[in-house]
Order: structure tokens, then sequence, then C-alpha cells
């Protein structure tokens, strides 16, 4: 799940920065509501948390996780497929 | 996987941490497609109110009125204890949208239908 040369095109970003557990699924979930269905959502965080709670909704919600890229100790690129 | 879940809360303005808590967990849940409750009992059924909680915010949190209102937005019910509203003269005319007054017997039929409960 992790390397670049299989990255999924996204059709959206969010740049979820300054985001922290109390917000940045509730913004993700925002954000995806406008998309159409089958469409793959990159989302940018600078939380480590967010690859702990990134999963999780991904579980909850059946948003597919396709594939996460941690840049470094704290940067994410998350990949979602809205159901 | 949707599930049930009750989050308690007890504070309005003497505690901004306490009140604005509940609401961003139960927040989270209902953008993971939960249904979400929060149920105020006593001091928090203030937080139902018009107005109460606009001036609410804990430093290092969001300012409880948004996270209330994409509460609401998100699917979320904030149901505010009658027996605590009732001595504080708090009727269905003061509360806010999403909100609304339910009795004990309601809470716990909720809960034994399979309801998790979070206190905070």
């Amino acid at each position: 799940m992790s390397d670049r040369k299989e990255l999924p095109p996204a059709d959206a970003t969010l740049d979820a920065a300054g985001a922290s557990c109390a917000t940045l699924t509730p913004l993700i979930r925002t954000t995806i509501r406008g998309l159409a269905g089958g469409a793959v959502l990159e989302v940018r965080t600078d939380d480590p948390s967010a690859r702990v709670d990134i999963p999780a909704w991904s579980r909850l919600t059946g948003n597919e996780l396709l594939a996460s890229v941690e840049e470094d100790a704290a940067h994410t690129r998350f990949f979602l497929r809205k159901k | 996987m949707t599930s049930k879940i009750v989050v308690h809360a007890t504070h309005g303005k003497d505690d901004p941490e306490r009140a604005t808590l509940p609401f961003i967990v139960a927040n989270v849940a209902a953008s993971a497609d939960q249904e979400a409750v929060v149920l105020l009992t006593i001091d928090g059924v203030w937080l139902a109110t018009k107005g109460y909680g606009d001036t609410i915010c804990k430093e290092g949190f969001p300012p409880l009125r948004e996270v209330m209102q994409a509460f609401v937005a998100n699917g979320g019910q904030i149901w505010a204890c009658g027996t605590c509203a009732k001595p504080r003269g708090i009727g269905e005319s003061d509360l806010i949208a999403g909100a609304r007054i339910v009795t004990a017997a309601h809470v716990v039929e909720y809960l034994a239908s399979g309801a998790a409960a979070l206190t905070i």
C-alpha cells in the first residue's frame, strides 16, 4: 500500500494540514460527499495519528483506502475511493 | 458497518472542554456513518438551548458551535434529558435544530437495543 509507482490517479485532493483527530475525518467526510461514486480522493495530512484514523474511517464507512505514502515522520498521503 | 453510539455530556459553560469533547467524538462517529447521539444531562442540557453554546470555545479545540452544527449536518442527534430540562425551565421551544427532549425510558430502550455508551 505504499509503492509510489502504483499510486492511483486522484480525482480530487484535500490538503488537511493542521487537521487533528477532532476534525480530520469529518473534513474527509464533507469533501468526499461532493465526489462521484468511484472517484479517488487524495488526502494530505501532517498529523501522524491520521495513520490510525483514516484506515479506521475507511473500514467503518466502506470507502476503500487504496494506498498510503508516508512522506516523513508526520506527513502522509492517503488515496481513498468513494464507495 | 453501522453501530449506535451514545456520548454522554454533563457539563456546559462551567467546563468548556467537557462540553465540547462529547460533540467532537460524536461528530467523528457520525462522519463515519455511525448512528450517533449526544445525550445531555444535568447542566449539559443547557447546550441544547438556542445561543447557549455559541461562545463556548476551549483553547486548542474547534469552537463548540461549529462542532455542533457539523454534528447535526452529519445526521447526529442531540438528546436533552427531560428530567434535567424541566427544573431548569427548558422546553422544546428553547431547543436548537437537531435537539429534542427525551425520557429516561427512551434512553434505556435505546441502550438496551445495542447502543454503546461513552461518558466524557
